[in-house]
């Protein structure tokens, strides 16, 4: 079941990847871009982490940036309600996309390989931190 | 020539402050919900509570217990030895005669 969803995940990323045409010129911040999750892993103030699929996580799959909108979000999968993450800033740096920002007590930042794409994203608040890996592309 | 450096310093930091707030927070979509720092942080937190139980359980459960294997049977004397045995029972006078001979018959047509 899982590994079903999991091929899911990687055909309909490469689905988009193709539709869109992947090229590192877009990981400038002068297109939007799409991201898929892949990984997560969490750990809690006792000490203890876990890791896993971001589908076992029960992540959206995918998360969109939208530079001219200046947020990060997705689509819940059951209600098809939308949410959203405001970027507070947006820097680049010679290889890295960075951006980060402040929601509900929790600092978040997403790092954006310019090269090839590759997403990690750090989420930290007062007891808990997590780490999503995965990539993007452009829109 | 110190309080000059201070200014330009100064300018310099709020020039950079100015440049980081422009991308300042938007305001949030109508009916849109708490993303990374809400939706996605209460999941991974609920996954990963539901995991750390399920890893505490896993690790505290009773080691098993050895299964308990059935005392070994005493090996049943050779037919050799019982026929000795015999022997020494009627030489002593323990069993008659009628006795030896059934009990001699019982171990020969033993399997």
């Amino acid at each position: 079941m899982r590994r079903n969803r999991s091929i899911s995940h990687a055909l309909a990323w490469a689905s988009v990847a193709v539709a869109t045409g992947v090229s590192a010129a877009g990981f400038d911040g002068s297109s939007n871009l799409i991201c898929a999750a892949n990984n997560v892993v969490a750990c809690t103030k006792s000490s203890v982490c876990v890791q896993g699929e971001a589908s076992s996580f029960e992540l959206p799959v995918f998360m969109y940036v939208d530079f001219k909108g200046k947020v990060v979000k997705a689509r819940t999968e059951g209600d098809a309600k939308q949410v959203e993450s405001p970027i507070r800033n947006y820097q680049k740096s010679n290889t890295q996309l960075i951006l980060q920002g402040i929601e509900n007590g929790h600092g978040w930042g997403m790092s954006i390989d310019q090269a090839g794409g590759r997403m990690t994203t750090t989420v930290s608040g007062e007891s808990t931190s997590f780490m999503i890996f995965g990539a993007c592309t452009a829109l | 020539m110190i309080e000059r450096s201070g200014i330009v310093l100064g300018v310099v930091a709020t020039a950079v402050s100015a440049g980081l707030l422009a991308f300042s927070t938007p305001a949030r979509a109508d009916g849109a919900g708490w993303f990374l720092g809400g939706m996605v942080t209460s999941r991974v937190l609920s996954n990963a509570e539901r995991r750390t139980q399920a890893q505490e359980a896993q690790a505290y459960r009773p080691a098993p217990q050895p299964v308990q294997q059935a005392p070994a049977q005493p090996a049943r004397p050779s037919k050799e030895t019982q026929l000795q045995d015999l022997d020494r029972l009627a030489a002593g006078g323990y069993i008659t005669p009628q006795e030896y001979r059934e009990r001699r018959k019982a171990v020969l047509d033993a399997n």
